[in-house]
């Protein structure tokens, strides 16, 4: 064998075929799909372009035992297990030990100071979803003591799919009016919420004077939000805040907005945790990268010791943005959900 | 004709949305750009935006520049031409428009006196609350005098436009701004149907005018009023003169048959079959005219839309209706878009319950009536026009209906008109 590029990226990826592909370390999940693949990925998989010769596995996610994800290598630690929202149908089980706060360790150093100080408060899932825990992590990281409010993305997905939605407002208001009770007493300087929620927010006056003049961070994450919407939250709304986004899900990781550089015409520009996430940006169609610049859908690679995920082709599109080496994978901006031809509509709800 | 964005005006301030639709004309070419106001946008407007006592010379200043002035680079014409490229309204109906907009601000003041019980002592009227959220139509130039009136009365205003109609709005609002109206009272956020349900929603009041769906949507709402379809009625107890003829002919296809004060259902004391022959015969000699002619007279409509009005007739006459006219629906243009063409339906059943169906250009159903009918047949009426020489028709002179206001149901023996006539479309 020969050709293999040197770059952080391609070392990992050996690394990590090595890992899930050996019989000592590997998952019963992938070894048993080893013979049928129709080819050796020891053998065929030089970089992560090849990764696209995996079959995209992800729905089986929906069924499959956890028992059979964990890597024998790491048989002994606890691992735990998250679950996706569902907007597409049943949620993907993902297992999980130490690989995803690693990247969460990454994103506190990518995140803005907010201020330094104060407490965070989390709008959003706990639950079967890694957010919850993420977010916990990035506020411990921060030396704040962190509150959260319960939240049920699936049932206003619910709501919304079977034409409910002023009960969906009125879950909203449920959240707000607890979110309320933490605030009037609770010296809450970060936000983790949703834009939805956040627009709520914003229309309750009283809630919103009380934390307008006090968050001075916010980050935004779980739907789109549209540019206008940013621009009107960082001038008009909380202009002493810092407004950040995340972008990302159960499977590929949280990506946060990077901060700005010369040259960027998207005001979000969202990074992954290189080398263990890895996207592109793809033609639906042909499954071709897009030249920077352009509209695709989003493909992932999840490339880590818990778990390997090769080639899954996510529910959203985005803006390619070059990262770097052309071997990398991108950077992405102005995610949108995906609107297929025909099909499953996407409901994004709340979160 | 130019493509400008129109953006969102928030208190005097135009904020650039990146998002943006493309208005289509009735034959398809872009008359303009609309900005997107997205739901962040209305709450600032809805936190910024309060009333104040405004002179009401502002209102007849404003008048004169919205029938006349060039406002934010656009002329009175070139606001009529796109009005007409973008409704297929015809030109002579936009015109009227902006005269009649232009008298009414001239006598706001007048009419909202006679409208107001009259001063007493001690006693004060006070706007019921600071807000009012209007969902505009875009059938008619008229009905944007509501929120002006509202302005007049110390409301701050927030208008959503109607998706083919946004040149009115902010025309007006343009003209209201440059005579003197306080920045902070107004406000003009186009944006989608959800962004419309929000402003209802959130307005200390709300008016929103709209098809039958979103009517019954705020119909139970105490602080929305609904602008929805008319149905209104002539009720026809003589015998057939020149200048009946003449009159129904009005109320069917007057302002282009476009506006819930058109008639839609005729009941007569007469042959059916007869009353619509005739009015089907004066209808027809209607010229077919592109909408931006001057002696157009039909409204346009788009292919897509065209194609869908002539099923609903399709239907009606698949469900036993007798058709009278030459046409069943709109024809289509050299330009792609579609004229209208009067549609005259009869029933012999006068309680089918397709009589009432209202459509955006001259069509009617004529169905018969007899005095022991009474006046259960009308149902929800907005206008309802008596040509009868019987003075103890058994009604009373007046009722309030639910459906658009109130109208009144009077008597005037012999009279060949509309008895009422309301400024709702």
């Amino acid at each position: 064998m020969s050709g293999y590029d040197d770059s952080p990226t391609t070392c990992h990826l050996q690394e990590i075929l090595q890992w899930h592909f050996s019989p000592e370390t590997g998952s019963p999940f992938w070894l048993k799909r080893r013979d049928s693949l129709g080819f050796d990925p020891l053998r065929d998989v030089e970089d992560f372009a090849d990764l696209r010769k995996f079959p995209d596995v992800s729905d089986e996610l929906r069924t499959v035992p956890v028992d059979l994800l964990v890597p024998a290598g790491s048989a002994d630690s606890p691992f735990e297990v998250y679950e996706s929202g569902g907007t597409l149908g049943a949620p993907k089980r993902v297992v999980e030990h130490r690989s995803r706060q690693e990247g969460v360790d990454w994103v506190e150093t990518v995140l803005p100071a907010f201020g330094d100080g104060g407490h965070w408060l989390h709008i959003g899932p706990t639950g079967p979803h890694i957010v919850g825990r993420s977010v916990r992590r990035l506020a411990q990281l921060r030396r704040a003591k962190f509150f959260t409010v319960d939240f049920d993305p699936r049932w206003v997905k619910l709501l919304i799919r079977t034409d409910r939605r002023p009960l969906a407002d009125e879950y909203v208001q449920h959240v707000l009016d607890q979110v309320e009770t933490i605030v009037e007493s609770q010296d809450i300087r970060v936000l983790f919420v949703t834009p939805p929620v956040l627009e709520a927010l914003c229309a309750r006056e009283k809630l919103y004077r009380r934390l307008a003049d006090r968050v001075t961070g916010i980050i935004w994450s779980g739907t789109s939000i549209s540019s206008t919407s940013l621009r009107l939250l960082k001038t008009e709304f909380f202009p002493q805040a810092e407004v950040r986004g995340i972008y990302g899900n159960s499977l590929m990781g949280i990506a946060p907005q990077r901060s700005p550089e010369p040259g960027d015409t998207h005001p979000c520009v969202f990074r992954t945790f290189q080398p263990r996430s890895v996207v592109e940006v793809v033609d639906p169609d042909t499954g071709e990268r897009v030249a920077p610049g352009e509209r695709g859908r989003v493909l992932v690679h999840l490339l880590t010791k818990d778990l390997f995920l090769p080639n899954v082709m996510e529910r959203d599109t985005a803006v390619r943005i070059a990262s770097g080496l052309p071997r990398d994978g991108d950077d992405l901006a102005d995610v949108q959900p995906f609107r297929p031809a025909s099909g499953a509509q996407v409901i994004e709800g709340v979160y | 004709m130019s493509t400008s964005i129109l953006q969102p005006l928030v208190g005097g301030e135009t904020v650039v949305c990146d998002e943006t639709v493309d208005l289509r004309g009735v034959d398809g070419v872009p008359v303009a750009r609309v900005g997107v106001a997205p739901t962040l946008l209305l709450q600032l407007a809805l936190r910024r935006v309060r009333g104040a006592a405004v002179p009401s010379e502002v209102f007849g200043r404003a008048g004169t520049l919205f029938a006349e002035a060039e406002l934010a680079g656009e002329s009175a014409d070139e606001y009529r031409r796109r009005v007409v490229a973008a409704t297929g309204l015809p030109y002579r109906v936009v015109g009227d428009g902006l005269h009649s907009v232009r008298n009414g601000l001239a006598q706001l003041e007048e009419s909202n006196a006679r409208q107001l019980p009259a001063p007493a002592p001690g006693v004060r009227w006070v706007p019921r609350g600071r807000t009012l959220g209007i969902v505009t139509p875009s059938n008619h130039v008229d009905p944007h005098l509501t929120w002006a009136r509202a302005l007049s009365l110390g409301y701050g205003v927030i208008v959503r436009p109607g998706t083919r109609d946004p040149f009115t709005p902010f025309r007006l609002a343009a003209a209201l701004l440059a005579a003197g109206l306080p920045p902070h009272c107004l406000a003009v956020v186009p944006g989608d149907h959800q962004l419309g349900e929000r402003l209802l929603d959130a307005s200390d009041l709300g008016m929103v005018y709209g098809g039958p769906a979103a009517v019954n949507r705020w119909a139970d709402h105490p602080r929305v009023l609904t602008r929805g379809p008319g149905r209104s009625t002539v009720l026809l107890d003589q015998h057939l003169s020149p200048d009946i003829v003449d009159a129904l002919a009005r109320s069917v296809a007057g302002d282009a048959g476009v506006r819930c004060a058109n008639t839609s259902v005729i009941r007569t004391s007469g042959d059916p079959a007869e009353v619509a022959d005739v009015l089907a015969a004066r209808l027809d000699a209607l010229p077919t005219l592109p909408a931006d002619h001057p002696d157009a007279v039909l409204p346009s409509f788009s292919a897509e839309q065209a194609a869908q009005l002539r099923r609903t007739v399709a239907e009606l006459e698949q469900a036993g209706f007798r058709r009278h006219s030459a046409a069943d629906g709109p024809v289509p243009l050299p330009d792609g878009s579609c004229a209208a063409r009067p549609v005259v339906l009869s029933t012999t059943d006068p309680g089918h319950p397709s009589v009432g169906t209202e459509l955006p250009f001259p069509f009617v159903v004529v169905t018969p009536w007899s005095a022991a009918d009474g006046l259960e047949p009308f149902g929800r009426t907005l206008a309802l026009s008596v040509f009868s020489d019987d003075e103890q028709l058994p009604w009373p002179p007046s009722r309030s209906r639910r459906s658009g206001g109130s109208s009144s149901a009077g008597r005037r023996p012999g009279r060949a008109g509309r008895s009422c006539r309301t400024t709702a479309a």
